[in-house]
């Protein structure tokens, strides 16, 4: 990479580019620029109107508890599920690595989860955690531990939470198998051949080289995992529907909080305040991709 | 930093080139601007081919008789072509006309609720039907092709033949101008356990309440609440159901906690909404219901589906969790129990199910009630109210003098008598029209039988003439129709005394009437769940104050 | 020394065997996990309404209380009236769309996404990490706020009109707006990056253009992690909803996804969930035979040969 070409560069970028353009970039601005409208009407006759301009929506929204809510519930899932999920798939992953037969039925079940309907997944879990007759109460009980209320009307917080990490883990699973299974085909056996004459452990290598080689996945999956669960939502409707919780809202989430104004008050009035919700969204996001480049650019190896 | 301060500039820039909205405008309340010009329409019938889109959310398997309706109109007006298409659900039906009303495309005609349409209202997009339904107009069919060639259509409708909270549902829009017509209606009625009623038939009679010797109770005169909490102490065991007392865990299960808000409400005199959006929740009247309704859920009387953490109670009726349940007339048969079901599950067996007039606080309109709150007694006036729901038809604006005539007269097709006894007997919904009642047309129910309203409703009459005891064979294919028969009848009975629910649309402050009624049926839940769990934060006012916070802001 | 090296070797073999019947247990054991969800489907699609509603649920059904009809029934026709003759739940019509707009879309996404992927892993030009850290920004905002404004887009290029939108429209419609993800140009630069500088400056020793080494070197190197993207970015058409919905003015254009939301539900709006999963898992199998089929492309080691590791 010694000289810089700009002009090819964005040659090769065009398409990309142009298509975002139009369908991500000019709808985004436009979602800034209504975010700070006030009293947009959309649907006046004779054109959309607006009274002027405001942060209005702005103020509001950080002034209601249910969007604190939300940003509560959306950071404790993202922060314990993606760790506990990437450490989970690359073990998986290793140790798909390792087996010399029957590797192809494991990594079509592992796959499942991608193609399996959404309604099913949620019905299969809501009988999993069934207070009464769930799977994961008849697990717990061998172990002597008295049955959770996990997603039954009166469940904790903790419960509840527990069950949607539960699910939001599950649920990435096959994506992140799958990146890593491949990203390991890429580790040049040679590095595994000179491990195995040093006599190292598996631990050791699993540390010292598959992780380190595997680094830029890892960062992958780390930043995309943790975006996608900023944006949790469909696992949140899959366990509780729309009352976004065991209780009304108790699970809500930064995106169910946007959808709530954009689809439940059905109208394009409210469109300003889910848009000024989005944008918020959007610089939390912002915020986190520059902490995660910054800190990324030491630990990855290339 | 720079760049992210370029970043910042570039946006800015970029928000100057945005949309096309006219901003400084004041936003004026401009619902309704049509002119009140009277309708001109022309002086033969129009012979240009017309296209007419009709929106509507029927599954395929449900459209076939739309479909022969379609075929048999466009046979008598040769000239038009109806083009219907599903748009899946009722958000993506609304969605993609409120989108389409900025770029001019709109369907003709489409199906869609009040509130829907108070929407499409403000963005004046809907064709007032007035002109149509006032107008003296006749026209001589000359197309030899057609149909009904030499015969004679007229314009105008004859409203006294709706049912008339229909007509003032789809009037209910500012200046009190028709901007639909109904078209697929439902109601409440409550499933009844009559094996549980008639194992308790002389402490019932003792109570005052009217049961039949094989424990049916009246069809035309609903219960009060009064008799309600009579029949709880009689029926309920809070410990579980037992079949050997006959008592069930509940008495009475209200499938839709939106609809017992709004229905109670109604019934308590409580105001709730208006026409112009204003949530009214935040009166005393409303809070006393809402403790009163908090004692019912608490000795059991009241349920909701989330005690089974459920969405309907119409299972739990069948296992006999619950004696009584209320919900729509279109889930008429999902409270039956049958072979098909896992017979452990059934706790009274398969057990004979009734259909009555959901449960009022008054006997007569304006009469007063007494309940008793934490220990107090309350006296209020009450009303009769049952709800009424279901989708409505509306005609847009945008099309042409002629595509509106016929879509006018298509949809004035969709709802004459007779089409309109067919769907209700195909679908489940009930007739709009009081004429549908005696309509003589026929209909395939299946390939074996064919019946007309008059005799359906014959179904459950017979039935509980006989009080249960009728001597038709196994085969006998009036026991598939029975229970729809039996709601169709109570429907019937409740038809006076319907209530619609005020329609709105979201304003930039507060939310619209479907969001309203979802928060209502939250706002009930939070106070059951408070029932159930001691450390829950619900009470009456706290779970008032949610719905009034989610409502305005 | 012979001894001892069989001594070794025994404790080799015991050591693997042991670390062996670990590893598969601990892998039966996720697997097991993640089949429940997917074997509750097809349990589901052999319910009746009354045993899917049964509590405590019922877990295992013999052969004999299959319902088939859920599966049987979505091939009925109608039987009377205009749409005589037409299927009553139109399976294959939504299977071809669905294919149909699947492929279009990964097509155009590989594409966009091999170009955007190569600029950014091997170009060097201003503004490089700004542009990319705005890409990945634009990840997070929740799509549904750009439905309004992309409806419009569409309008605008003529390919949403009620009464005249041809299938190329509507085809047009449901997939241009989707042939870009930036995830995958994340993804696809992660492993662009890991393929020696070395390569890069030997073929331009020998006069190989950019894009010549793209397609002749890069392109067959990334090929597992190519293949992934195309096989996730095909489910994509599968579980696409609102926007099909949205754009699409007859129901002969819509996918699948749309079907299974619409044509299950009753007219109190509960769903027949027992026909509704019949018509998943039949939409699945064809899902799991495009895997099944190039999974052998995604995990095959790429050539060992000039990979830095």
């Amino acid at each position: 990479m010694e000289k810089r070409n700009n002009l090819k560069a964005w040659l090769y970028l065009a398409p990309l580019l142009i298509l975002m353009g139009i369908f991500i970039f000019y709808p985004l601005i436009n979602a800034f620029y209504i975010s700070i409208l006030e009293e947009y009407r959309p649907l006046a006759p004779g054109g959309a109107t607006a009274t002027g301009y405001t942060l209005s929506n702005f103020a509001r929204i950080l002034n209601d508890e249910l969007f604190w809510q939300a940003i509560k519930n959306t950071f404790v899932v993202a922060f314990i599920s993606v760790p506990i999920s990437i450490l989970i798939s690359l073990v998986i992953a290793v140790s798909l690595n390792s087996i010399p037969k029957l590797k192809a039925l494991y990594q079509t079940v592992f796959f499942l989860p991608y193609v399996t309907n959404a309604i099913a997944i949620g019905m299969a879990f809501a009988f999993m955690f069934h207070k009464d007759y769930g799977l994961i109460n008849l697990m717990l009980s061998w172990l002597g531990i008295d049955p959770v209320n996990w997603v039954g009307n009166v469940a904790t917080w903790w419960a509840q939470m527990g069950a949607l990490l539960v699910y939001t883990i599950w649920g990435g699973l096959a994506f992140k198998i799958l990146v890593f299974t491949s990203g390991l085909q890429n580790i040049d056996k040679q590095y595994y051949d000179a491990a195995k004459i040093d006599s190292a452990s598996k631990w050791t290598v699993f540390r010292r080289i598959t992780v380190p080689l595997l680094s830029p996945f890892i960062l992958y999956i780390s930043i995309t995992s943790m975006i996608g669960a900023l944006k949790a939502y469909r696992t949140v409707i899959g366990l509780f529907g729309e009352r976004l919780g065991a209780q009304q809202n108790s699970m809500i989430t930064i995106v169910a909080y946007v959808y709530k104004y954009r689809s439940a008050y059905q109208d394009v009035s409210a469109i300003s305040y889910a848009a000024s919700a989005a944008i918020i969204l959007f610089f939390i996001t912002v915020v986190f991709s520059l902490i995660q480049g910054v800190v990324s650019r030491k630990r990855v190896h290339y | 930093m720079k760049k992210f301060v370029l970043l910042l500039v570039t946006f800015v820039i970029a928000l100057a080139f945005a949309g096309c909205v006219n901003v400084g405008t004041t936003a004026s309340t401009t619902a309704g601007t049509q002119e009140t010009t009277t309708l001109q329409l022309a002086e033969e019938l129009p012979d240009e081919e017309v296209e007419i889109t009709f929106w509507h959310i029927y599954g395929t398997d449900k459209t076939a008789l739309l479909d022969q309706m379609i075929a048999e109109f466009e046979a008598m007006y040769p000239n038009v072509t109806i083009t219907d298409t599903s748009q899946t659900d009722y958000n993506t039906l609304r969605e993609k006309i409120n989108m389409g009303i900025s770029v001019d495309q709109v369907p003709t005609m489409a199906l869609g609720y009040p509130d829907h349409f108070a929407g499409y209202i403000e963005a004046d997009a809907v064709l007032k039907l007035d002109d149509y339904i006032n107008n003296t107009t006749e026209y001589e069919i000359t197309n030899s092709s057609s149909s009904i060639f030499g015969e004679t259509v007229t314009i105008g409708l004859d409203l006294d033949d709706f049912v008339a909270s229909y007509l003032e549902e789809n009037s209910q829009y500012e200046g009190g101008y028709y901007y639909s017509l109904p078209f697929s209606k439902s109601t409440e009625t409550m499933a009844v356990n009559v094996d549980v009623l008639k194992a308790h038939l002389t402490e019932i009679r003792a109570a005052g309440i009217t049961i039949s010797d094989n424990g049916f109770l009246s069809h035309d005169v609903p219960l009060t609440y009064a008799q309600i909490e009579a029949l709880a102490d009689i029926i309920v065991d809070t410990n579980g159901t037992n079949t050997t007392t006959s008592k069930c865990e509940y008495l009475l299960n209200y499938d839709s906690s939106g609809n017992m808000f709004i229905n109670m409400s109604r019934q308590w005199n409580a105001p709730y909404t208006n026409t112009d959006g204003e949530i009214l929740i935040d009166n005393d009247t409303t809070k006393s219901m809402l403790q009163y309704v908090q004692d019912l859920f608490l000795n059991n009387t009241l349920a909701l589906p989330i005690a089974w953490d459920q969405s309907y109670g119409s299972t739990n009726f069948k296992y006999g969790d619950v004696c009584m349940s209320v919900g729509s007339t279109a889930g008429v048969n999902y409270n039956i129990p049958t072979d098909a079901d896992t017979q452990e599950n059934l706790q009274f067996g398969q057990f004979q199910v009734d259909f009555v007039p959901v449960p009022q606080f008054v006997a007569t309109e304006g009469d007063s009630f007494t309940v008793s709150i934490d220990g107090t007694d309350s006296t209020f006036t009450g009303s009769l109210s049952a709800v009424q729901q279901g989708p409505n038809i509306g005609i847009f604006s945008s099309a042409s003098s002629a595509e509106k005539l016929y879509a006018w007269l298509f949809l004035k097709y969709l709802i004459e008598t007779d089409n309109t006894a067919k769907w209700a007997m195909n679908t489940g919904y009930l007739p709009a029209r009081l004429s549908s009642y005696s309509s003589e047309a026929a209909i395939d129910l299946t390939a074996s039988y064919s019946t007309n309203y008059a005799d359906f409703l014959q179904i459950a009459k017979d039935f509980w003439d006989a009080d249960g005891e009728v001597t038709w064979a196994t085969t006998d294919v009036r026991w598939n129709y029975l229970y729809s028969s039996m709601v169709a009848n109570i429907a019937q009975s409740q038809n006076t005394y319907y209530q619609y629910d005020p329609a709105f649309a979201a304003g930039t402050n507060s939310a619209g009437s479907a969001t309203a009624r979802v928060e209502a049926g939250y706002c009930l839940e939070n106070i059951y769940i408070g029932t159930l769990a001691s450390g829950s934060s619900y009470n009456p006012n706290t779970a008032l104050n949610t719905m009034l916070n989610q409502l305005t802001w | 020394m012979a001894e001892i090296f069989v001594e070794n070797e025994k404790a080799y073999k015991r050591r693997r065997l042991i670390s062996n019947i670990v590893t598969f247990g601990f892998l039966s054991l996720v697997a097991i996990g993640i089949l429940i969800p997917f074997y509750w489907m097809i349990l589901t699609s052999l319910k009746s309404i009354q045993e899917i509603e049964s509590v405590p649920p019922i877990l295992w059904l013999n052969f004999s209380d299959w319902k088939i009809t859920n599966y049987t029934d979505l091939f009925l026709t109608v039987q009377s009236g205009e749409r005589a003759g037409e299927p009553l739940f139109p399976f294959f019509t939504y299977m071809k769309n669905t294919v149909l707009i699947s492929f279009l879309t990964t097509l155009g996404t590989i594409i966009t996404t091999i170009l955007a992927a190569f600029a950014f892993a091997r170009l060097n030009f201003k503004g490089k990490d700004t542009l990319f850290a705005v890409l990945l920004a634009t990840m997070m905002v929740p799509g549904e706020i750009f439905i309004l404004t992309n409806f419009l887009t569409i309008n605008q290029f003529g390919w949403y009109d009620i009464l005249t939108q041809t299938y190329t429209e509507a085809v047009l419609a449901m997939t241009i707006p989707f042939m870009i993800s930036v995830f995958y140009v994340f993804y696809l630069r992660q492993t662009f990056r890991k393929i020696p500088d070395e390569l890069y400056f030997a073929a331009k020793v020998d006069g190989t253009s950019d894009f010549k080494y793209l397609l002749k070197i890069m392109i067959p190197i990334a090929m597992p992690t190519i293949v992934t993207i195309i096989i996730l970015n095909s489910m994509g058409a599968w579980s696409a909803y609102i926007w099909p919905a949205m754009v699409t003015t007859q129901d002969k254009y819509r996918l699948v996804s749309n079907g299974l939301r619409g044509a299950f539900t009753d007219t109190t709006g509960r769903t027949d969930y027992g026909q509704q999963m019949a018509a998943a898992t039949l939409v699945t199998v064809p899902l799991i035979i495009l895997f099944f089929t190039f999974r052998k492309q995604i995990m095959r080691g790429v050539g060992r040969s000039g990979i830095k590791g």
